[in-house]
């Protein structure tokens, strides 16, 4: 559940409506080594969705690391849209992953419709 | 890399060492207390059981969530099933209807960090973690809950 306090932060909020940017956009604000803004990562199966209307349905502030056992904050405000998971496939894994992970977007690769 | 999880967990912010400390402290008393918890629960010795529903269930079928009875009588005193832990918020889930989303085969698990196999895992469309059992702050990933095969009938 958003609380009024973690709503006034960030660039968006629960139930708005955006667009995910152009490739072109989307390329200058990535890191050319990393592919990535501080700690987001930006996948390949992401390039599909660019041009897309989604609504937002959480504004991620807090990650549990599984891996670690304690709760971190991302670098900066990450967002979960509408349907968007991933498809599990990874180069690093033996086989497809049925995790099914919401896919994290960055507000720099996201814009509002007005 | 292509997994952004797996990138997140090298690249996130360092927490403070009181954070740290705090969450550490968390992790063991929960720890502590569920030990105490087990062993007090141990002269009842529960074990989960070990029959595995036979029912087919597939992609895209519509099933019914167990009571929350059924389902406790499924658990072993940790309060898992074959290693499948039933948390707090799947409580609310109990005697709903839900529409299957996917059978799970292969998945990444971060706890091992490894791949696991398995063919008694599901998720239910509309069944997320509410991200409750985290230390200090709720976590916002928004993951599905893992749903054993024996917590659901099919309809």
């Amino acid at each position: 559940m958003i609380t009024k306090k973690q709503n006034q932060k960030g660039k968006f909020q629960v139930g708005d409506t955006v667009m995910v940017r152009s490739r072109d956009d989307i390329i200058k604000s990535l890191d050319p080594t990393t592919k990535a803004i501080g700690d987001c990562l930006f996948t390949n199966q992401m390039w599909d969705y660019c041009g897309s209307k989604h609504k937002v349905v959480k504004v991620v502030r807090a990650i549990f690391n599984e891996h670690r056992q304690r709760t971190s904050k991302p670098k900066s405000t990450l967002y979960i849209l509408d349907n968007l998971i991933c498809n599990g496939i990874v180069d690093d894994f033996p086989h497809k992953c049925d995790h099914s992970c919401f896919l994290l977007w960055h507000e720099n690769w996201l814009e509002e419709i007005k | 890399m292509n997994c952004q999880l797996k990138f997140l967990d090298e690249n996130s912010e360092k927490n403070t060492w009181f954070s740290d400390k705090l969450q550490y402290s968390m992790r063991k008393y929960r720890y502590y207390r569920k030990k105490i918890l087990v062993a007090l629960r141990s002269i009842k010795s529960r074990s989960a059981s070990s029959q595995i529903n036979q029912d087919e269930i597939n992609e895209g079928d519509i099933v019914k969530v167990l009571s929350k009875t059924e389902i406790k009588n499924t658990l072993d005193r940790f309060g898992k099933i074959r290693g499948c832990s039933f948390l707090k918020g799947m409580y609310d889930d109990c005697d709903k209807q839900f529409k299957i989303y996917k059978k799970l085969e292969y998945f990444f698990d971060e706890t091992r960090q490894r791949m696991l196999k398995s063919n008694t895992l599901y998720f239910l469309e509309g069944s997320y973690c509410d991200g409750r059992s985290a230390y200090l702050k709720p976590c916002d990933r928004h993951c599905f809950y893992f749903w054993h095969k024996n917590w659901l009938e099919k309809v």
